[in-house]
């Protein structure tokens, strides 16, 4: 591929992200135009495929900050990521690739579910959680960092009080990234908690033990709704990792009772 | 398919005979059983335990440590001190916070909890954490295990692989062998 050949794939790839972007947004995108281009030229020795890789696509989510996009995330950014991915794949598909752009968090931002369960959990702050979750995600941001600035935007709150909130809220948001895969293939999923002395009675009935998504369904942790994303309650540290069905020694099935012994414990 | 994590890969050949999102579903599958390999057995790759926890002395910060929120607190806080020292070590730290002195790699959840599939670009599935600094964390503890714990173990790749075989006859309408 030679320089001219690199340079237009970019511009094929900017242009495909620029149409994405709602009408709205025009301002912003002049300085993001510009920010592009730069961009393009700091990666013209790049090929195509490494260009997409993970650093340089969490480089390009770089851009779009500095260009003022997060200030539109909570309105706009949704649609823009469905019509972007979109365009990005026909682009890639005319270059020959096949890529799967909606995995993980990107297509989670757009996902009902998540603005649904923040809302849920921390209210008003609900876009104090997305915003602090967008950029701990995509620029690298502390979470702590993140988690601090959110907290600082909520008012008639303690701070303690919408510190446990919003943490739970990002949590959440975290594990349905994680578990997409699993829901969307119909897996079953493995509870990832550790073994110790701080372990909630209830967490320790299902650690280590694999579950369908109707028997998480049907677990209750007391706390939170929606045991998938919220797991334990507040400030859980474990989560519910996709894994296939049939299950394989050393990993075991969960059994019906468990999903009994794990509410009665989460009551008491 | 190619699997990629803190820049190690394993390449294996079903490109065209999965879908998309079957490779995406593979890897997950084989992301969890690392994770449980780590957290639940304590194990790196190649089936030895996992170094234990440094007991060399160590000043925790009194606001915390951790990948991310909530950080946990040192017990015995006093007033006005930036930090509490620990002569016995992150092992004592950790046994004082009420956390398991087996590696386990979990303080607050954050770590294993944000690993997962991050993108699929061809046959290439990146997987990792989004953004930079749960990386750097990941390799800098990759490398305190020689490499062998954010890596695949034979097992990990021959159950990955007998799934992925599973998937192909299923999709070929063959009974699974």
């Amino acid at each position: 591929m030679n320089a001219q050949d690199a340079t237009d794939e970019r511009a094929g790839l900017a242009a495909a992200l620029l149409a994405g972007v709602p009408v709205q947004m025009t301002r912003v995108l002049s300085r993001y135009s510009e920010l592009l281009k730069s961009w393009l030229l700091d990666h013209d020795s790049l090929s195509l495929d490494e260009l997409l890789s993970v650093a340089n696509v969490e480089s390009l989510i770089v851009v779009f900050q500095r260009a003022g996009l997060t200030e539109y995330i909570t309105k706009f950014f949704g649609a823009t990521v469905d019509q972007a991915v979109v365009l990005i794949k026909a682009e890639l598909a005319d270059n020959g690739l096949e890529a799967s752009l909606d995995v993980g968090a990107l297509k989670i931002l757009i996902d009902r579910r998540a603005v649904a369960l923040a809302e849920s959990i921390a209210g008003p702050a609900a876009e104090a959680v997305m915003t602090a979750w967008v950029d701990s995600t995509f620029l690298g941001k502390s979470l702590v960092q993140a988690t601090d600035e959110a907290v600082r935007s909520v008012s008639g709150k303690t701070v303690a009080v919408a510190r446990t909130e919003i943490t739970a809220a990002l949590a959440a948001i975290d594990r349905l990234a994680t578990a997409q895969a699993g829901i969307k293939a119909g897996a079953a999923f493995l509870y990832i908690h550790p073994r110790d002395s701080v372990t909630r009675a209830s967490c320790a009935v299902i650690a280590g033990k694999v579950y369908t998504l109707a028997e998480i369904r049907a677990m209750d942790n007391g706390q939170l709704p929606d045991t998938l994303l919220t797991c334990g309650g507040y400030n859980c540290r474990g989560h519910f990792s996709p894994t296939l069905l049939p299950v394989r020694y050393p990993n075991v099935r969960g059994e019906a009772v468990d999903v009994e012994k794990f509410n009665i414990e989460a009551r008491k | 398919m190619i699997i990629t994590i803190t820049g190690k890969t394993v390449n294996m050949s079903f490109k065209d005979l999965v879908s998309l999102e079957d490779i995406r579903m593979l890897a997950e599958h084989g992301v969890t059983l690392m994770k449980a390999r780590i957290t639940l057995r304590s194990l790196k790759a190649d089936g030895t335990p996992l170094k234990p926890y440094s007991t060399k002395p160590i000043s925790i910060p009194s606001r915390g440590v951790g990948t991310g929120s909530p950080l946990v607190r040192p017990t015995g806080v006093k007033k006005k001190k930036k930090s509490v020292f620990f002569p016995g070590g992150y092992l004592q730290f950790r046994a004082s916070a009420g956390r398991s002195t087996t590696k386990d790699l979990i303080l607050s959840g954050n770590l294993m909890r944000r690993l997962r599939v991050k993108i699929i670009v061809g046959n290439a599935v990146y997987v990792g954490w989004m953004g930079s600094k749960h990386e750097l964390i990941a390799q800098q503890l990759d490398t305190q295990e020689n490499q062998l714990l954010f890596a695949w173990s034979d097992e990990e790749i021959d159950d990955v692989a007998d799934r992925a075989v599973d998937m192909i006859m299923r999709g070929l309408g063959e009974p699974e062998p």
